[in-house]
């Protein structure tokens, strides 16, 4: 019995000291709530205003997206009208390459022939050293001969020159022997300087056939060369097309 | 093979500067001087090679007797044509010169007709190949006949065929062998060009190599 009245008197003492401590705790709250809403009252309006805010920039963003969206579309649409235009552009430019190309290299591998067989060419120069043997050959008998015939001019002479002593020595019955005599040494003359001319003629003639033979020949080596010249660069050329074929 | 009728040789470059004063010059001076000059090197490389004090110079005219053939070699190209000529005559110098040169030993057997021809033609190949070699400094297409031996007294008639510049050259090979060369130039279009000399003498001549 002592004990639960210990314990009653405990409980009343507890709620008779309670009762106050909290109305004034309440009282307290409710004031102290009191100026927190006194103060808050500005920053919830300025919430609101930068809420509203916030509402008008995500509509700006939403309408730039849109557009952007839109922008981007119509570039992705052009850039693939390009491509394609491109892709066209680049097959057209291919088929008017090789309409090119493939009669170019089949100009080339003709211009290839014909210079291959220009270096033919060579048989002919070694005709004409042929006939240019043949022509000094045959100057070299004339030579020949020319000597023998200066040499038939100087027994004329001489003999024209005897004949000459001898109408001398028949005195008055030689005069007519003489005379004939005299036109043999002058006939004898005429010959043997015309045999000089004709000499010097076929030194002259050897060195206008050497010469213009030499000419030509080596004229012909020159349009070998080139040829052959030409011939390399139109290969280098048909390798090239080829490659590009 | 004699030297008989040789008086036709002493024809002179004189005469020749005379003669071509009565055709239309083509060729400018400098260019006859670098033609002399491109002869003079090639006489050089091709008759005394290696021998940079051998005596080669230019002459009025082909002692009379100092040859008997010449050995005439042709270098043609659009423009114009040169010709050479490697005079000789069957001397013992010249001959044991040549036998020298083909490789044949002291002592032996004299050379014969052909070797000795073919000496000479290849002195005259070597020497037209140097020039040929030089005028490609100032001509795309050249080319160089084979040599053909003519009689000497053929050698006046150059300038009868149009030539319009004729030099000759001496050329002291050895002490007892001497050797004359002519060149002959004639050209169908005006030629203008400059050539100083073999690049180590040109090197020389503009002062390169002086301290050398």
């Amino acid at each position: 019995m002592v004990a639960g009245d210990w314990w009653t008197g405990w409980l009343v003492g507890v709620l008779l000291g309670a009762v106050p401590m909290w109305r004034f705790a309440a009282l307290r709250a409710r004031r102290a709530a009191e100026a927190a809403a006194r103060q808050a009252g500005p920053q919830a309006e300025a919430l609101a205003t930068a809420l509203r805010e916030n509402a008008s920039l995500q509509a700006d963003l939403d309408r730039v997206q849109a557009d952007w969206q839109k922008e981007r579309e119509q570039w992705q649409s052009a850039a693939a009208a390009w491509e394609g235009q491109q892709q066209d552009g680049v097959l057209k430019a291919e088929q008017a390459r090789r309409s090119q190309v493939v009669p170019a290299l089949e100009h080339i591998h003709t211009q290839g022939r014909s210079l291959q067989e220009l270096q033919g060419i060579g048989k002919t120069f070694e005709r004409w050293h042929a006939d240019m043997s043949a022509l000094v050959q045959h100057n070299r008998t004339m030579h020949d001969k020319n000597d023998e015939f200066a040499r038939i001019v100087r027994q004329m002479v001489i003999v024209a020159l005897n004949a000459s002593i001898e109408a001398a020595r028949a005195g008055a019955q030689g005069r007519g022997f003489n005379v004939v005599a005299g036109e043999m040494r002058e006939l004898s003359s005429r010959a043997e300087a015309l045999s000089r001319d004709y000499r010097a003629s076929l030194y002259a003639n050897d060195l206008i056939a050497t010469t213009t033979f030499q000419d030509m020949q080596a004229g012909g080596k020159m349009v070998i060369n080139a040829a052959m010249g030409l011939q390399m660069t139109n290969g280098r050329i048909q390798a090239a097309l080829e490659e590009a074929a | 093979m004699s030297a008989s009728g040789f008086s036709a040789s002493s024809f002179s470059a004189a005469a020749a500067r005379q003669a071509a004063s009565e055709v239309l010059r083509l060729l400018s001076q400098r260019a006859c001087d670098s033609l002399d000059r491109m002869m003079l090197s090639g006489l050089r490389q091709s008759l005394v090679p290696g021998d940079a004090g051998a005596a080669i110079e230019t002459v009025d005219a082909v002692p009379p007797g100092a040859a008997t053939h010449m050995a005439v070699l042709s270098i043609a190209s659009f423009p114009f044509r040169l010709n050479t000529a490697l005079h000789f005559a069957r001397t013992e110098a010249l001959l044991a010169w040549a036998a020298r040169r083909a490789g044949m030993e002291e002592g032996a057997e004299p050379i014969g007709e052909q070797q000795f021809i073919d000496v000479i033609c290849e002195v005259g190949n070597l020497c037209c190949g140097s020039i040929n070699r030089d005028l490609g400094e100032f001509q795309s297409f050249l080319g160089l006949s084979t040599p053909q031996i003519l009689d000497v007294r053929c050698l006046p008639h150059f300038v009868r065929d149009g030539a319009e510049h004729l030099r000759h050259f001496r050329v002291q090979v050895q002490p007892d062998l001497t050797l004359y060369a002519s060149l002959c130039a004639r050209a169908y279009l005006p030629q203008d060009f400059h050539w100083s000399g073999p690049p180590a003498e040109a090197a020389v001549e503009s002062g390169e190599l002086e301290m050398f």
